[in-house]
């Protein structure tokens, strides 16, 4: 008997505590979308704001509200896959993308024009005189990018240069944002050829303060239009429908701007002057050798004239039957262009 | 009886090392580079070409829009360039490039004529064809100041002749040399305004300069000189309208917003060559000072002469320089290198010794209160610096942060040599940006 | 008088947080700012006086008459937790942005021995009605004036050059330590 009470009492209180709990929750519900738990769950949940969102809940709300599936650069097409599954819509394949520090002018190479005493930011110091850097478009050094990476992707050179490891990066993009000389592009991962300068001031101007900065040449876009474009003074690299990763192209950019991650990996090419040397020496043995290969062209097209016009002499000289015959010239085999 | 504000420092004013050279006139540069953007507001667009014979006075820039004024060739010869050429304040800008023809020869300049002859509107159209921009250092177009809004109306203006930066005297021997010019200028500027008040500025320790421009008012009606206690930042607008009119320019707003308008020295003389002899703004008073000199002088230098030839005119660097300032200690900038040209608005050269300059070195603040009691606007300048170097911007905009005007009183005063008005002009930059990026935002989610 | 008497005692000699140690959690969770104290002022302040009065009910009209007082920390538990829930809810309908702020801080409330210890000590001193509600409505102001004092403090302490190895929680917990000291000398106010 003493049992039964208590037992009664707290069964009694616990009911009634779950029924009101069940009502109140009829009254108070907020409706939510059960897709949106889903996809929080799928998303990479690094909260990174690639996507424009605040945070990776963010993000699901807007794709129930019918966002692009496409924008979470981190998660790359294993996310977009899974989204357009919970969602029921279609795949689409992304180019899965990395960040890339356009700019390889170390003070080694691009050097400081004074000294910066300050609070040690990017920002800080490019307020200071347009920056301690001769070049007014160049990486300052004092790691804003690597401030906000949380993958720990960005690297410095030894000459104060920043630079992305792409394997580390999720292509969250924050980096790009904290540049304050917006030198960092998001670029296709599997692209190996790419212009590291971002300066925009005429050639003759950029070579005094960079060795290795672009000067407009336009070799670059005369060799392939559709995979390079000059644009206000600096080369660009098109990474869309048609453009290609050109093999020549590092080898016929004189101040060495163009970058081949084929022939040199990055930190090699932005630390090592062996490989700049290297670099120099197969420009010149590539320089030679079309330079050889237009000799010997021009030097055919000649022999294949002076063929035709003495066969036209002989002609001449022992008459056909009807009129004579127009001698026709061989088409002049001009030099291609853009040599020097 | 000398007037004052609430705040400020006194710091070594060292003036006299320039203060007893009497102006002289540099010569002519063998190349002139003049900058087209030397003023606040949109730069000049060239309107010469390669190879064009120019002559002194000739318009090489002409004004963009309204706040924008043009620019004129110092120097005759022929333009050799016109393209990216260093800037004082450290970027590259538009520059035409003038190689002399050793003629130094005068374009034809508009007639000349009496300030009484003209009108107002007469008046500032001749200021603005001159190219004349506030030469305290500013450099904001005058025209501009002197077309205020008709709802604001002027009763006083303002001659600033405070000069209270340390070691600059450019302004101090302009009056003494020349008061009449000076005057002449400031009440042809109070013509175009209409205002009934002229009230000239001058701090005590110029005591000849007072005496000069007191004998030059002396016949000039409507015009009167007040003295000022000897403190920086009182050159600073706000502060002297605050301390001879008493009077408070609101947050964000300009001291038109309380009836008055605020003028510089040299400024005044310009705008008198400009209205009696038509002639444009192609030269100024700069004082060439420091203890890096060997002999500091105040000299009258074309614009587009090389930093360094001024240098040259006070007898070189007197050792290794330490750092090379346009302008004065507290608010000059430092440049890169002394080849660089100088603008409109370069009124001082100073060269300071290495052993001068202090070390980045900076310690926690000690909230020892000299910064706020220093603060000329009575901020709270030891919060602000701790909040901007923990990137709090949110509460450093609800301190005002934005209605600093950079003086450093803030700076020098602290015992723990925090660089708050780096830290000031961060924040600032920082609270740009997030608010252009919440504008951004905002029209996003309006589509 | 009594009754303000009381509401004294409550709220400064004998605070919930500095003076009987109830509620730290979130003290030390919610004090970062005093926009998120503020909130979690209210939500407790809500939660308290109305758990201590159904509690109270309970055991003068449940357990005491059928002298099961022993049960009194089971059944009070189950009612402070639905109220929780209910609150949780209530507040996720129509604040969202404070569900938002408030976060995991809103269940933490269920085991919040502060909700749990007024509502024993109101059964414990036999207080009758009025009396209780006084007691769990100051009680619940004391912890909001703690926290309050807490999160500007907190506040200002992010601008202080503090070492590295002290930064955060652990100057944070040195200060609550040296507010719970200062509210020492309310002791024989009341």
């Amino acid at each position: 008997m003493s049992l039964l009470v208590p037992i009664l009492v707290l069964s009694g209180l616990g009911a009634a505590m779950g029924v009101g709990l069940a009502v109140a929750a009829k009254f108070l519900s907020v409706a939510e979308d059960p897709r949106v738990e889903a996809l929080v769950d799928i998303l990479p949940g690094a909260n990174c704001g690639a996507c424009g969102y605040p945070g990776c809940s963010g993000y699901a709300k807007g794709l129930v509200a019918g966002e692009d599936v496409t924008l979470c650069s981190p998660g790359g097409n294993a996310t977009v896959k899974d989204i357009a599954a919970i969602l029921g819509v279609e795949a689409v394949t992304v180019v899965e993308k990395v960040a890339l520090v356009k700019c390889a002018g170390g003070r080694n190479v691009a050097p400081d024009r004074s000294l910066y005493v300050g609070p040690q930011t990017c920002r800080a110091a490019v307020l200071v005189g347009f920056g301690n850097k001769e070049c007014r478009w160049g990486c300052i050094g004092l790691g804003d990018c690597a401030e906000v990476c949380e993958d720990d992707a960005v690297e410095f050179t030894a000459d104060g240069l920043a630079y992305v490891v792409a394997d580390a990066c999720i292509a969250c993009a924050r980096c790009v944002k904290a540049c304050p000389r917006d030198l960092i592009e998001m670029v296709p991962k599997d692209r190996k050829v790419h212009v590291l300068c971002s300066s925009h001031d005429p050639g003759k101007i950029t070579k005094n303060v960079c060795q290795v900065g672009c000067i407009a040449c336009k070799l670059c876009s005369r060799r392939d239009g559709k995979s390079f474009v000059i644009e206000d003074n600096n080369a660009t690299v098109l990474y869309g429908e048609g453009s290609r990763d050109v093999p020549t192209a590092a080898l016929i950019c004189t101040p060495g701007a163009v970058w081949d991650a084929n022939m040199y990996d990055q930190v090699t090419w932005l630390t090592d002057p062996e490989a700049r040397v290297h670099l120099k020496e197969q420009q010149a043995e590539f320089k030679a050798a079309e330079r050889a290969e237009r000799a010997a062209k021009k030097k055919k097209a000649a022999e294949a004239k002076k063929a035709k016009e003495a066969a036209a002499d002989k002609a001449e000289a022992e008459p056909a039957v009807g009129k004579p015959e127009k001698t026709e010239e061989a088409p002049d085999q001009e030099p291609e262009k853009g040599a020097e | 009886m000398s007037v004052s504000f609430r705040g400020g420092i006194h710091p070594r004013y060292a003036k006299e090392l320039a203060s007893d050279a009497a102006i002289e006139h540099l010569p002519p540069p063998d190349r002139a580079i003049v900058h087209l953007s030397q003023h606040i507001g949109a730069p000049a667009t060239a309107v010469v070409k390669k190879k064009q014979e120019v002559k002194k006075g000739d318009v090489v820039g002409e004004a963009a829009g309204f706040v924008s004024v043009p620019v004129h060739a110092p120097i005759s010869g022929k333009v050799t360039d016109v393209g990216l050429y260093p800037h004082p304040f450290g970027s590259m800008q538009e520059a035409v490039v003038i190689e002399s023809d050793g003629k130094d020869q005068w374009t034809d300049l508009p007639p000349k004529a009496q300030p009484d002859s003209l009108s107002g509107e007469e008046i500032k159209d001749r200021i603005r064809n001159a190219g004349i921009v506030g030469l305290g250092g500013a450099a904001f177009p005058t025209h501009v100041k002197l077309s205020p809004p008709p709802a604001k109306h002027i009763d006083t203006v303002l001659l600033n002749a405070a000069e209270c930066e340390p070691y600059l005297t450019a302004d101090d021997r302009l009056m003494r040399e020349e008061p009449r010019r000076v005057v002449s200028g400031f009440q042809a500027l109070q013509k175009v305004l209409g205002a009934a008040n002229a009230v000239i500025c001058i701090e005590e320790n110029k005591p000849e300069a007072i005496g000069a421009i007191e004998k030059a008012v002396s016949k000039a009606k409507g015009v009167r000189v007040a003295t000022l206690h000897v403190k920086y930042p009182q050159g600073g607008e706000k502060q002297l309208i605050d301390a001879v009119l008493s009077r408070e320019v609101p947050t964000g707003g300009l001291p038109m917003d309380c009836g008055v308008v605020v003028q510089n020295v040299a400024t005044c003389a310009a705008v008198d060559d400009a209205v009696r002899f038509g002639k444009p703004l192609i030269s100024r008073v700069t004082t060439v000072t420091g203890e890096g000199v060997a002999n500091p002088v105040n000299v009258v230098g074309r614009m587009g002469t090389p930093v360094q030839t001024f240098i040259d005119a006070a007898g070189g660097f007197q050792g290794t320089p330490g750092r090379v300032i346009l302008g004065g200690p507290m608010m000059g900038g430092a440049i890169h290198k002394t080849d660089i040209p100088v603008i409109k608005s370069t009124g001082g050269v100073l060269v300071l010794t290495p052993e001068q300059l202090p070390s980045g070195d900076f310690e926690s603040c000690i909230r020892c209160g000299r910064c706020v009691r220093a603060c000329p606007i009575h901020l709270c300048p030891n919060e602000m610096g701790n909040y901007a170097e923990v990137e709090m911007w949110e509460e450093l905009e609800g301190l005002d942060v934005n209605d600093c005007i950079e003086c450093g009183c803030c700076a020098y005063s602290c015992p723990a040599n925090r660089p708050l008005v780096q830290l000031f002009r961060y924040a600032k930059l920082w609270i740009r940006q997030n608010q252009a990026r919440a504008k951004t935002a905002e029209s996003k989610d309006e589509k | 008088m009594e009754l303000l008497i009381l509401a004294i005692n409550a709220i400064l000699v004998g605070n919930l947080v500095l003076a009987k140690f109830l509620g730290i959690c979130p003290f030390l969770g919610v004090s970062k700012k005093i926009s998120t104290a503020l909130g979690m002022t209210m939500a407790v302040a809500f939660v308290m006086v109305l758990a201590s009065t159904v509690t109270w009910l309970i055991h003068v009209g449940l357990l005491k008459p059928f002298g099961i007082g022993y049960l009194r920390t089971i059944a009070f538990i189950l009612v402070i937790a639905s109220l929780v829930q209910l609150t949780e809810m209530a507040i996720q309908k129509f604040s969202p942005s404070l569900y938002e702020a408030l976060g995991i801080f809103l269940p933490l409330i269920t085991t919040n021995c502060a909700i749990l210890g007024v509502a024993v000590m109101n059964v414990d001193e036999s207080r009758s009605f009025l009396p209780m509600l006084v007691y769990s409505f100051a009680a619940s102001l004391g912890f909001g004036l703690a926290l309050l004092l807490f999160a500007g403090i907190r506040e200002r302490l992010e601008t202080a050059a503090i070492p590295s190895a002290f930064k955060g929680a652990a100057a944070a917990l040195v200060v609550a330590g040296i507010l719970s000291l200062a509210f020492m000398g309310f002791t024989g106010l009341v």
